[in-house]
């Protein structure tokens, strides 16, 4: 939580920055007084035709942000993913493995620093994320089939999950671990299910939290992927010593919990851990076994049974509904991209919208902002108190959208920036920060 | 000189006909032959004359010819072409059929005089309006030259290539590529023969030219060729004579290869064999920013080293015999063949060269028996057949398991704590089709020609994979597959044959069963749905002559490009199968002229160029399924214009040179993308695509400074590519994958020594050893050194 204190903090010196540069008088004949503030840019992630780009821009509340002949192409050979984190940039390569340190430099961006995450942990399509302010964990999942001998048949998987730490800003790869996932009774409860994915990694006092995803071996033929409809279960270690791995299990309600692009869990300002869960994919609700989207709670490593949120039913709609990850803004408010059933399928629709979810009172509003189709967002950032995300409909016109967390209302957002629309998709926007050292005049 | 040859076919064409109608009610004996050039090239459009009578004939592109009807006694039969000695024989006429070959000897610069032959053949079909360039193979017999290196020098055409020899290559022509461009050989679509025996493979020995279709395609081939058609014509030899020739040089390449003829000249039992090697190391070199190690204890970068590849072996070979009958009344050729091929690869990475690979492989096997039948006079007097059968059975097999990575030294890194550098995978797959071609022509009239062309295929595809674990139902899914073109066509000669037509209508039909898996609340079910479609294209080209250098050229197709059994059926691992996919469909036209600027004795310049306009709609593209897996749809429509232009200019046979351009503007129309978001690249150049080529080819032929019957020739060749986006053109600014520009030097020279058995050529390509790419960061061989040796055995 500390990244959110941390940016309401850089508003005011910001705000500060900005006051002092509107007094123009300076004294000449005092000494001169300098004190640090940070300088916030944002930067917009778009791909096209499977060509990935990175634009900077000043300000996401008004003007507009184009990708024509605009924007320097990142190194995607399938996909390129993105964090932002102080001064940096951190593109991770999909398909390469390498993680890419880089830092904006007003026009483009220069290549600070590049390593090998992918080989580190034995593949070049690796998953990553920030689980705090200066770690990247990255990781990888493989399964291999137990087959028995009499029967030539797989009875089993041995799921391993290789990680390793990346320190940031230095790039320095520490901790490797190789841990086998243990398979609870609840994961063999499905047909042929096993881990394949865990994703999400948050970091909370001493523990760190996994994200599992589980897909059976009789279904693998895409898309026919579905989530194990039994149970949640999360994957925790002691952290920082990546000892005593264990799956935390819930049975108040089903699916992968490790996230999509979208992040699956948050940690508060207390140090507890949100997490939403993943339902639905290829059109294959089930929701008359119970199925709901639901925020679940963990503590000190554990699920807290004492709590669920309920969104599906907290909203209160006609439809079923789903989600693959939300944002977290701060004081129990977050913002939840939700599929809505009835509106048509989940990557090819204009079948998704936003809901502004409080986990602290349990409420969640469908806000009225257009329908687009959020299947791939990758990530929205917190400035200036508000929370900013790209919304581009399919056939309208794309923006930023301002969202301001302080209200309830559906209508609790303002358009910002203007972006291309069209097939040029704006999936993640990233932020990065410059402390400055400037004069103090008084 | 080709222009006289074919002003001489016009009127010898009138002089047969002539001929045949006086002499046809009289039922008397028959004269049939073949004519060679004394390199063993049959020799088309040769006049054969009884003198002092009006009978005569030429001969057909084979090189035979037919005389019936000659009332009993003795003759004088002479065999003339221009740029050959006219050959005069003393023929007594029995009341049977009598078989007198001939071989003319060139008059001066044997090499080029070839040139002239192969060009006119290409000529008359030009002149039936088709825009067409062909290339002779045979001044290039003697040099360790790619066919696929052959075909880059065609204005209009380009290769893709993904490294070395026996590497995957891209063609296009007019910038529409992949699928849409179909390959022949001999007019037999190749599409069954696999990659072991294809233009990446077969020798240039074997090949006597290659002709190429641009857009508009004559029904002989009718397919579904969107972009243009590639046919290879082999040698036709019918003479007694083996050839064999072996070339080495750089990267450890060898290629051998065997070519023989025998008939016997009174049964008619003729075989023919050709057999090839070829294998290569491809240890060339690679450098630059794409080429990194990683450290082992920090894991951080270094780029820009130079590596020698260090995993990218092929091999591959091929045995195509046929034995049969020629020159026998119940057929002009029968022949029954089996082509045996195989080929083995190294894979040395993806779709860049940043992560290299040090285990996977891939192979192939293929076992094709045919039968191929041709009948000047099949049943019905000037009913022209041409019928071929074949039963391909394809062996795919890929084995990419290792654990171990590698680096750029070909180092062992790390372990992957998964099998499969590239893909996990040890897919076989097994692909029986039977295919055949069947072509009819009936010359109705001395000007008026029916042609009928049809393709067919059935295909059954078999895929297995023992690291597949969920063998389900779907898996397992009996894929069948079955495609047919059908085409008809008349042609025709108008205002004194100064006017060639040509009307064509052709038809395209798939069926396929597909079986489709639908989820519903967690619930899988297969049904097996049949699917099947039927399209028109038509067209046509003619071409008109002004004056007597100057020929204009124009042809229009509305044609279609049927989808592949891969695009409709799926891969059984990440496409899905689809029931809606249609055709392509495509609109071409093309306006062109061929002008002899310059016609005299020592100095002939030519200028051809040729204006095109593609307009594709209903593209078939791969796109995303939901969550990790793709299908093919039709959605994207593009246009193609431009101009391709060629001059050729020859001095006394001695001195050529050749210089073509090709400008293309290839845009993309599309007003919305698959979802129905507007199309913000609407208007804009198509990605990955190159639009200005040229290339340069001197030859020089220095038989003079040697003593008799010695010859000896050298060339040199410049091929250039500008720069062109990977991605979408107008969108980013920095950091953009670019394919940069190209300058190739390419030098060689070649000599037969004076017996003419031994041919001894040299080839040295990319003399200045530049870094070049074909495709976005994928590096082809530096500089490189070939010897070929060609010994003619008999």
């Amino acid at each position: 939580m500390k990244k959110y204190l941390l940016w309401s903090l850089n508003l005011f010196v910001s705000l500060g920055f900005m006051a002092c540069n509107d007094d123009n008088d300076p004294k000449p004949d005092k000494e001169p007084k300098y004190e640090t503030i940070t300088e916030n840019s944002y930067h917009l992630l778009s791909v096209i035709d499977k060509a990935y780009y990175m634009a900077e821009t000043q300000g996401l509340s008004e003007g507009n942000l184009s990708f024509v002949n605009n924007g320097y192409q990142l190194d995607a050979n399938l996909a390129a993913r993105i964090i932002g984190s102080g001064e940096y940039l951190y593109s991770l390569n999909y398909g390469s493995g390498l993680l890419t340190q880089m830092k904006p430099n007003g026009e483009d961006y220069d290549v600070i620093k590049e390593i090998n995450a992918g080989l580190a942990v034995g593949t070049d399509k690796p998953r990553y994320k920030l689980a705090d302010d200066k770690t990247i964990m990255v990781y990888n999942v493989t399964a291999e089939p137990i087959v028995d001998e009499a029967s030539g048949n797989i009875v089993d998987y041995t799921c391993t999950l290789r990680m390793v730490s990346v320190e940031i800003p230095s790039m320095t790869i520490t901790n490797l671990t190789e841990f086998v996932i243990p398979q609870s009774d609840n994961a063999k409860l499905g047909d042929g299910y096993y881990p394949t994915r865990v994703d999400g990694a948050v970091i909370s006092g001493d523990k760190i939290y996994f994200g599992l995803m589980h897909t059976s071996n009789l279904d693998l033929i895409p898309p026919l992927r579905k989530p194990k409809q039994t149970g949640l279960e999360t994957l925790v270690f002691d952290y920082p010593s990546m000892s005593n791995g264990k799956i935390a299990e819930s049975s108040k309600a089903a699916g992968h919990t490790s996230g999509y692009r979208a992040p699956s869990m948050h940690v508060d300002e207390k140090g507890d851990v949100y997490q939403v869960n993943w339902f639905m994919a290829a059109n294959s609700f089930d929701l008359s076994a119970g199925d709901k989207t639901v925020i679940s709670r963990l503590k000190g490593g554990q699920y807290d049974d004492s709590y669920l949120f309920n969104v599906s039913e907290k909203l209160g709609l006609e439809s079923n509904i789903a989600s693959v990850g939300w944002f977290y803004v701060g004081n129990g408010i977050g913002y939840m991209p939700i599929q809505i059933e009835d509106e048509g399928n989940y990557y090819s629709d204009n079948s998704w919208v936003i809901a502004r979810v409080d986990v602290y009172n349990q409420t969640a509003v469908k806000l009225n902002v257009p329908m687009s189709s959020l299947f791939t967002c990758e990530n929205g950032i917190v400035a200036n108190d508000k929370f900013h995300l790209a919304i581009s409909p399919i056939g309208g016109e794309a923006n930023v959208y301002e969202f301001d967390p302080t209200s309830d209302s559906a209508d609790g957002f303002t358009k910002g920036l203007t972006l291309d629309g069209g097939n040029v998709s704006v999936v993640g926007i990233y932020m990065t920060q410059i402390e400055k050292e400037v004069e103090v005049t008084e | 000189m080709a222009f006289k040859i074919k002003t001489k076919i016009s009127t010898t064409i009138l002089l047969l006909l002539n001929a045949l109608s006086v002499f046809s009610q009289n039922n008397a004996s028959v004269m049939k032959g073949l004519v060679f050039d004394d390199n063993n090239e049959p020799l088309p459009f040769a006049n054969i004359a009884i003198e002092g009578t009006s009978i005569g004939t030429f001969t057909n592109e084979d090189g035979t010819y037919k005389i019936v009807n000659i009332k009993p006694g003795t003759y004088y039969l002479t065999a003339s072409l221009v740029g050959y000695k006219t050959v005069r024989k003393q023929v007594s006429v029995k009341n049977k059929t009598q078989i007198i070959d001939f071989i003319l000897t060139a008059t001066n610069y044997r090499m080029n005089e070839v040139n002239v032959v192969a060009e006119s053949e290409a000529s008359q079909i030009k002149k039936k309006g088709f825009e067409m360039e062909s290339i002779d193979a045979k001044g290039l017999q003697s040099q360790s030259i790619e066919l696929n290196q052959m075909l880059g020098q065609i204005s209009g055409v380009r290769v893709r290539q993904t490294g070395g020899l026996g590497s995957r290559a891209r063609y296009s022509i007019n910038g529409l590529g992949g699928k849409s461009v179909r390959f022949f050989m001999d007019g037999v679509p190749m599409d069954y023969f696999g990659s072991s025996f294809s233009l990446a493979t077969i020798p240039v020995s074997l090949v006597q030219r290659i002709d190429v279709y641009k857009g508009v395609v004559p029904v002989e081939l009718a397919n579904d060729a969107l972009g243009g058609a590639i046919n290879l014509v082999t040698r036709q030899d019918f003479r007694n004579m083996a050839e064999v020739s072996y070339s080495y040089g750089s990267f450890n390449t060898h290629r051998a290869s065997l070519y023989g003829n025998w008939k016997d000249a009174k049964t008619g039992l003729t075989i023919k064999a050709l057999a090839f090697y070829n294998y290569s190391d491809n240890n060339y070199k690679v450098w630059g920013d794409d080429i990194y190690v990683t450290d082992p204890q920090t894991y951080e970068i270094k780029r820009g080293i130079t590596a020698e590849r260090f995993h990218d072996a092929f091999d591959s070979k091929a045995i195509k015999t046929e034995v049969g009958f020629t020159d026998k009344k119940w057929a002009d050729q029968f022949f029954v063949g089996v082509l045996l091929s195989g080929m083995d690869k190294e894979v040395q990475h993806g779709a860049t060269m940043e992560v290299p690979y040090g285990e996977a492989t891939y192979e192939q096997q293929v076992a094709m028996p045919f039968i191929n039948y041709q009948n000047k006079d099949l049943g019905l007097k000037n009913l022209n057949a041409n019928i071929f059968a074949a039963y391909s059975q394809l062996e795919r097999s890929r084995v990419d398991t290792s654990k171990n990575i590698y680096d750029w030294y070909g180092h062992f890194v790390g372990q992957r704590t998964i099998g499969g550098e590239q893909q996990r995978t040890l897919n076989s797959l097994d692909e029986g089709v039977f295919s055949s071609r069947i072509n009819l022509i009936y010359q109705l009239t001395p000007r008026q020609k029916i042609g009928f062309n049809h393709l067919y295929s059935v295909l059954e595809r078999k895929e297995s994979d023992p690291l597949v674990t969920q063998k389900t139902e779907g898996y397992w899914a009996p894929q069948y597959f079955n495609k047919s073109s059908l085409a008809l066509a008349w042609q025709s000669q108008w205002i004194d044959e100064k006017l060639n037509t040509s009307i064509f209508i052709k038809q395209f039909a798939f069926d396929a069963d597909i079986k489709v898996a639908t989820t519903v609340a967690g619930e899988t079910t297969y049904e097996t749905v049949h699917t099947s479609e039927n399209s028109i294209g038509y067209g046509m080209a003619g071409s008109y002559w002004i004056g007597e250098r100057f020929m204009l050229t124009a042809s229009f197709e509305k044609s279609v490009r049927l989808p592949e059994a891969n695009e409709v059926l799926g891969d059984g691992l990440n496409v899905i199968p689809t029931v809606d996919l249609q055709s392509e469909n495509s609109n071409n036209a093309n306006l062109g002229f061929s002008w002899h600027l310059l016609h005299k004795d020592n100095h002939q310049l030519k200028w051809t160029a040729n204006g095109f306009y593609r307009y594709v709609t209903k593209l078939i593209q791969q796109v995303q399924n939901g969550f990790e897996g793709f299908e093919y749809i039709n959605f994207d429509e593009v246009s193609m214009r431009g101009v391709d232009t060629n001059l050729e200019y020859d001095f006394q046979n001695k001195f050529k040179v050749n210089q073509s351009l090709s400008f293309l503007e290839p845009i993309i129309e599309s007003e919305t993308d698959e979802l129905g978001n507007e199309n913000i690249v609407q208007g804009s150049r198509l990605p990955n695509t190159p639009f200005f080529t040229a290339n340069t080819h001197a030859r020089y032929n220095l038989s003079e400074l040697f003593n008799n019957r010695a010859n000896a020739f050298v060339y040199w060749n410049l091929s250039y590519v500008a720069a062109f986006y990977r991605h979408a053109e107008i969108i980013g600014s920095e950091n953009k994958d670019k394919i940069p520009k190209q300058l190739v030097n390419n030098f060689g020279a070649g000599y037969t020594f004076p017996k003419e058995k031994l041919t001894l050529g040299i080839d040295f390509n990319n003399v200045f050893n530049e870094q070049v790419f074909d495709n976005y960061a994928v590096q082809k061989p530096g500089r490189s050194l070939f010897v070929k040796l060609t010994y003619r055995i008999m």
